[in-house]
């Protein structure tokens, strides 16, 4: 019943794209048919810490159909807007991006989870070091 | 990976503003007094009315000769950009530009520039909406200008940093802007202070990356 996130790279220049798998265990014996899960919704969104009000906006998102038995092992691929924002962390305000997969179960709760990323500016892979400090090592995704 | 294409809504760099938060500050007074005059002008009598408006207006008048004076005989300035985004990490080229409206000799003229990186951000406490701002980025820098025909220019140099601050960021509550603040010095100009926004892109400067892929 879980579902599985795997991120081919966690930093994205802006204008490109975050690509992964993203996965799912058949219910029971992988046979039924009447799996309550339906889809899995693939969301790209950053959100806004600091003094600030919250913003917060999905800028890219898909919908994956899952099989009849609730299974799904797929690629994806979610664009990241050329216009930015990219992260910041900066005094009075942070932008923070993340990738959601949530199962669309019918008539119960959607789990889901959540991997934090990183987008930087159009060739900032590998150079740009902000925002500070970076959690993740962006020559290892060059 | 897409080209960078800048966004269709940046604001121009080109666009004179006006000292920010000034005027409108002023108004807000303003529109207090008048109300103010209105609601409890009958108690003070007529003298007093007129005392306090002239007042008003000379305190108004000082606090904005400069800006006065300035638009009395120079026309607003205009920069040129060489390119727009701006990109992080780049060294901009400005041409700053100002015309008289009438002959002025200008013989000798420092126009100086401050450029710095602002984050603005906007909350709410009980029922008021707050602005804050913060400079995290500051850098100046001056150049001697010419007198031209029609008034003088100066041609500026600025670095957009790529270590402090960021591109430009213009959400709902959460900002980044970047502004060239410009004044200038010498005989005979004006003695007023111009903002100018800068859009710096989400881009890296081509240069940057090859200079710290060097090291």
């Amino acid at each position: 019943m879980t579902i599985a996130l795997d991120l081919d790279h966690v930093v994205a220049e802006c204008g490109g794209h975050f690509t992964g798998r993203v996965s799912r265990q058949a219910d029971a014996d992988g046979v039924s048919s009447t799996s309550r899960a339906r889809a899995v919704r693939l969301v790209l969104r950053y959100r806004t810490e600091g003094r600030g009000d919250t913003d917060r906006q999905d800028v890219s998102n898909l919908e994956l159909e899952l099989e009849p038995h609730g299974g799904l092992n797929t690629a994806f691929s979610l664009p990241v807007p050329p216009n930015g924002p990219v992260s910041y962390d900066g005094r009075m305000l942070r932008v923070l991006y993340e990738i959601e997969a949530r199962v669309d179960v019918k008539l119960a709760r959607d789990p889901k989870i959540e991997r934090p990323v990183l987008v930087v500016p159009v060739g900032g892979l590998g150079v740009y070091d902000r925002p500070h400090p970076l959690p993740f090592d962006p020559s290892r995704f060059r | 990976m897409s080209p960078y294409e800048p966004p269709v809504d940046a604001p121009a760099s080109t666009v004179v503003r006006q000292p920010r938060g000034k005027l409108r500050r002023f108004a807000w007074i303003g529109g207090v007094a008048a109300l103010a005059l209105v609601l409890f002008g009958r108690a003070l009598g007529a003298g007093v009315i007129v005392l306090i408006v002239a007042l008003a207006a000379g305190a108004v008048t000082l606090f904005f000769r400069d800006s006065v004076a300035a638009a009395l005989r120079w026309h607003p300035p205009v920069i040129e950009l060489g390119e727009t985004p701006q990109r992080l990490g780049s060294t901009a080229r400005i041409g700053y530009r100002r015309k008289a409206r009438r002959p002025v000799d200008v013989s000798e003229c420092n126009v100086e520039c401050r450029l710095y990186c602002e984050e603005e951000v906007t909350y709410t406490r009980g029922t008021d909406t707050v602005t804050d701002k913060k400079t995290i980025y500051e850098e100046r820098t001056s150049s001697a200008g010419q007198g031209t025909p029609d008034g003088f220019a100066a041609d500026l140099a600025i670095h957009i940093t790529a270590n402090a601050g960021g591109p430009t960021i213009a959400l709902a509550h959460n900002e980044v802007h970047w502004y060239l603040e410009i004044t200038v010095r010498g005989a005979r100009l004006p003695r007023d202070k111009h903002s100018f926004e800068l859009f710096v892109g989400p881009v890296l400067d081509p240069g940057l990356r090859a200079r710290v892929q060097d090291t």
